[in-house]
This record gives C-alpha cells, structure tokens and sequence, in this order.
C-alpha cells in the first residue's frame, strides 16, 4: 500500500542534480560542496548508515543499526532500521522494537512513572515512558541515556494536557508502529544535549514531560539530567557532534546510498573540521534554537534549518507546482535550477545551487534522491537531498570545544 | 515572518472567549482554559486578533472577524499548540490528509492546500510554528499575508 502512495509521487526518471557552488558571501573560506570520491572513513567512532527506504520505502531518510541494553548489563537487543534525525534530540525506540527487553527508570527521575510526549508537526505525537539504557553505536558507548520508548502498550494512552483522542472517528495521532514512524526508533542527533532544555526544567506546564501514576498522569518540571538527551553527548569521546558524510546521487537518483557517521568534531583525524565553514545555529528559545537564516528569492527565512529526518527540500515557492494537494512534492514540468543563500547566526554565508526535479518523474522503486523538493512557505528546511555529496558537521551546544552549536561543510 | 502582527489598534485586555478554526467566538471558551492561557485582543483591519500566551511558551493567535468567525490561526513557540482544538470541526479534514500523507513517505513541514482549508505548520522540538486559515471566511480586505 505505502509503495503505491510512493509511487504516485516518484515514478520514473529522474533529472538534474543537486550541486554545491562555493562563493557566496561573508563566511568566506571553504564550501564543500562537491565531494569527490571520498575517503573511506574507519576507527571505532564511524558507523554505517545508508539511505535505502527503511522498512515502509520512504525515499531519502537515512538508517542504521543500533544496539540497546539494559543498563549496566549485558543484555542487549539490536535495533535496525534506526532513522537518523540531525533535526530532534534524543533516542526514541518503538517498544514492539526492542524485543522485551526491560529497561528502568532513572533513579531520582520524577515518577512514580516518568514519561513525555513529543509532537510531531503533522498533529501525529510519540507517547511512552522515558527509561535509561546503554547505547551501542559503532565502537561507542552511551552509559545510562534517557531514552523515549514509544507506544507502550502497558503503559496508556496521553494525558489530556498533551493530546487527547476526543474524536473517536478520526485516525489516530499517536506514532505507535513501524508504518507509523518509518523505522523501529529515531535517532536524534541534533545540535543539544537535550530534547527539551530549559523550558522543561523551569516550567511545570511545559507539555512534554509528566509524571504518572495511579492517578493518571500530570506535567512537571524536569532537570535536564533526566530529560532524554542525545547519545551522542554521553559518549566518554568523541562526544561533540557528528559528522553524516554520503556520496552524491546522479540526478537519477539510486536505489540506495550508504555512507558514514563519524562522532566527534576535531578529536581526532577523522573527525577533523579542516577547511569546512562553520553556520552558527540558534541556542536559546529567543534566538530560534537551531535554525539559520536562508534567503531564497531575495527574502529572508529566519527558521531556516538542516535536517535529515526531512526527506527533500521544502521551501516557499508558489511559482513551482506541487504534484497534487495531498502532497506538497514539487512537480514541476521540466526540472528547475535553483539557489539560495544560507546564513548562519555568526553570518557566515554561502549561496547554494540546487535543482528539483519532477517528483512524479522520479524512479519509484530508488530511494534516494538529490533533487526532491517540495513547499512550505514559513522556511527554508534543508533536507536529506541536500546531505548527498556532502560531509556534514553537526556540534552540540556546551560540549567540549563547542562555544556556540553549528552546522558545518 | 514571524513578527507579531503590527496591531493599529488599541490592545485591549479581554475577558473574552476564544473559538478554533470556522467557530464562533461568542461560542467557546474552551482554548483559553484548556491552553491555560493569558490572553488579549487588538483589532486591526476590520478584524480583531486574540493572542494567546500559554505558560508553556506558545503564542497563538486567533483571527477573528467582524461576523465573529475565527477565520484563522496563527501560532509560534516551543511547543505544537494541540491542532485538534485549534482547527475545530476542520481537523478531521486535516487529520486524514496527514494520514494519507505520512503513508505516502512526506516527512517535512506541512503544507495542506485543500480548496477551503490551509495548514502551514513547520519546525521541530523548540521551535514549532504555523497557520491555518479558511479561505471562503477571510474578510474581503484581508490577504493571508497578514495571518501570521
């Protein structure tokens, strides 16, 4: 069935490929555009992703393979089809994913059950108690990470401050299986510690967190040392960010595309930011939190972002047509070639050439894309085609070496 | 873009009620008391904005015509207002074009563009915002330029 939809969006072939240009304004230095063959990365701190579709064939989000483990034990469950997700904190598992394997709730943390809802923008919300677990990723280990497991059927629905199901007769909203989410669990690796940050913690109404109970369940404030936080940030090395690295797509796109993730940023030689330009991101509520400027069509964009867990690029463009009012897919009729500046918040800036292809003239049975776009007129979300050829940098806020959290290439 | 609507007139605190999307605002308090939200109203161009502040952080505002139809809404914030009671008798539209739309492989910001519905709704933990708004309701002089 989903492969039906698929296809009704990307059939056949496939056109002009999405390209980096240097130039561009004032951040000067590099651009790292177009990546030639690269180097195959190696060390116990790259681990290998590959856009492929995932379980459901969803074109252009990027998986790989985990390993979770009750902590301070042995006992462990692989996890496949983990979707990577520069743009959320946090490691999110379906609890049908992890194979009865029991997990316990952070001594200390708020209870007696301690749980959280993250929303989605499509009305959709992940539900489910947060618990500690090692996280294995390559040669690396994350001690005792909060972590969200989704959908736990032992443990209830969302409390009425989150979402509430009041309409009986409307599909459901809560993310609770794999077709729902695409993978068995989401891998956010964006630019901070935590999914939540501040406003959790000094805000009892903050509509994520809750504590539960008997009695149901009802919102508090929670430090940010139980919040579920990013793995990455828990590693004993190589805990500053990551580096997503993939090979170009022809304009034809691929059945699929492997490449690396590297964690840590200049800590050690295959990490090394080199001559990539930094774009510093938003890091507070007031400054936009992780977002850049992006001026497209000689209009500024404050919520412009990066983001591999977006499967093309959306951007505000009423000229270009969309395939149909179900989707918002750019279909236009001969492929486009396109820019847009980016400018992060320390004003380094770079123009980037791109182009969008007919999404309905793409292969339907390829997964992975350069040219896939589509609108939305708040922003500019630089998704997944726009991590193909290229080696991108993604630091965490207040990690050692990083004085402001960036996207670097 | 994500300015505050520039307001002409005076603001005004409001005991007032609130209505989601295509309600009416004599009809329903029920946003205000379910957001547990500090609320005011300003008019301008021939329509009256109430604006929303959860304590979460989460400003919605909510546009309001002379007929006292919510004609649309705007929010921005850290969190996603709940979509269910903002767009009213128009989210089972909305909520089955998501459905449709998560099975056909979209993960991106949304842009529903039905006949007599439009949803906007962008960002990611921190940082959400988005509109929606009825075409067939908005007041003549009214351009979605404004709903924001």
């Amino acid at each position: 069935m989903r492969g039906q939809f698929i296809r009704e969006f990307v059939l056949s072939c496939g056109l002009a490929l999405l390209t980096a240009c240097g130039g561009g304004g004032g951040g000067g230095g590099s651009n790292s555009g177009s990546v030639t063959a690269p180097v195959i990365p190696s060390g116990d701190n790259v681990q290998p992703i590959s856009v492929n579709g995932g379980p459901s064939a969803i074109p252009n989000l990027t998986f790989t393979s985990i390993s979770v483990c009750t902590a301070n034990t042995s006992q462990c469950q692989t996890i496949d089809n983990v979707l990577i997700d520069t743009g959320s904190v946090g490691l999110r598992v379906l609890s049908s994913a992890l194979g009865g394997l029991s997990l316990q709730q952070q001594p200390g943390a708020p209870g007696p059950s301690f749980a959280e809802c993250v929303p989605f923008v499509d009305g959709s919300y992940a539900w489910g108690p947060v618990r500690i677990a090692d996280v294995k990723i390559a040669g690396q280990i994350a001690s005792s990470v909060p972590i969200q497991i989704v959908a736990d059927p032992s443990f209830g629905t969302a409390p009425v401050p989150c979402f509430d199901n009041s309409s009986p007769n409307t599909t459901p909203r809560a993310i609770n299986s794999v077709e729902a989410l695409g993978g068995n669990a989401i891998l956010g690796i964006g630019n901070f510690r935590e999914d939540c940050g501040l406003n959790c913690s000094t805000l009892v109404q903050n509509d994520y967190y809750y504590g539960c109970g008997i009695n149901g369940c009802a919102e508090i404030a929670v430090d940010p040392m139980y919040q579920v936080k990013n793995p990455i940030a828990l590693f004993p090395v190589d805990n500053n960010g990551v580096i997503i690295q993939l090979p170009s797509v022809s304009s034809g796109g691929a059945a699929s595309i492997n490449g690396w993730m590297i964690f840590g940023i200049n800590t050690r030689d295959n990490n090394a930011l080199g001559n990539a330009t930094i774009y510093t991101v938003g890091d507070s509520l007031s400054t936009s939190p992780g977002n850049i400027t992006t001026n497209y069509k000689g209009i500024d964009y404050k919520q412009s972002f990066f983001d591999s867990g977006s499967n093309g690029l959306f951007f505000p463009d009423n000229s270009i047509p969309i395939c149909d009012n179900a989707g918002v897919f750019f279909c236009p009729s001969s492929p486009l070639s396109l820019s847009a500046k980016i400018i992060g918040q320390n004003n380094a800036s770079l123009t980037i050439s791109f182009s969008i292809a007919n999404a309905k003239s793409l292969n339907a049975s390829f997964n992975a894309f350069s040219n896939l776009g589509g609108k939305y007129n708040g922003g500019f979300d630089w998704g997944m085609s726009f991590f193909f050829g290229r080696k991108i940098f993604t630091a965490i806020a207040g990690q050692p070496g990083i004085s402001a959290p960036y996207v670097a290439f | 873009m994500r300015r505050f609507l520039i307001l002409i007139s005076c603001l005004v605190l409001s005991p007032a009620v609130f209505a989601a999307l295509g309600g009416d605002v004599h009809t329903i308090t029920a946003d205000q008391a379910r957001m547990r939200a500090q609320l005011r109203a300003a008019a301008s161009n021939g329509y009256t904005v109430h604006e929303l502040q959860t304590a979460a952080g989460v400003a919605v505002r909510e546009f309001v015509a002379d007929n006292g139809k919510v004609f649309a809404i705007a929010w921005e914030g850290p969190n996603m207002p709940d979509l269910e009671q903002l767009l009213g008798a128009y989210f089972p539209e909305f909520n089955a074009a998501m459905s449709t739309r998560r099975k056909a492989g979209i993960r991106g910001p949304v842009a529903l563009q039905h006949d007599d519905l439009i949803v906007e709704s962008n960002g990611r933990m921190r940082s959400f915002f988005g509109r929606a708004y009825v075409p067939s309701l908005l007041p003549p002089q009214v351009t979605p330029d404004e709903i924001q």
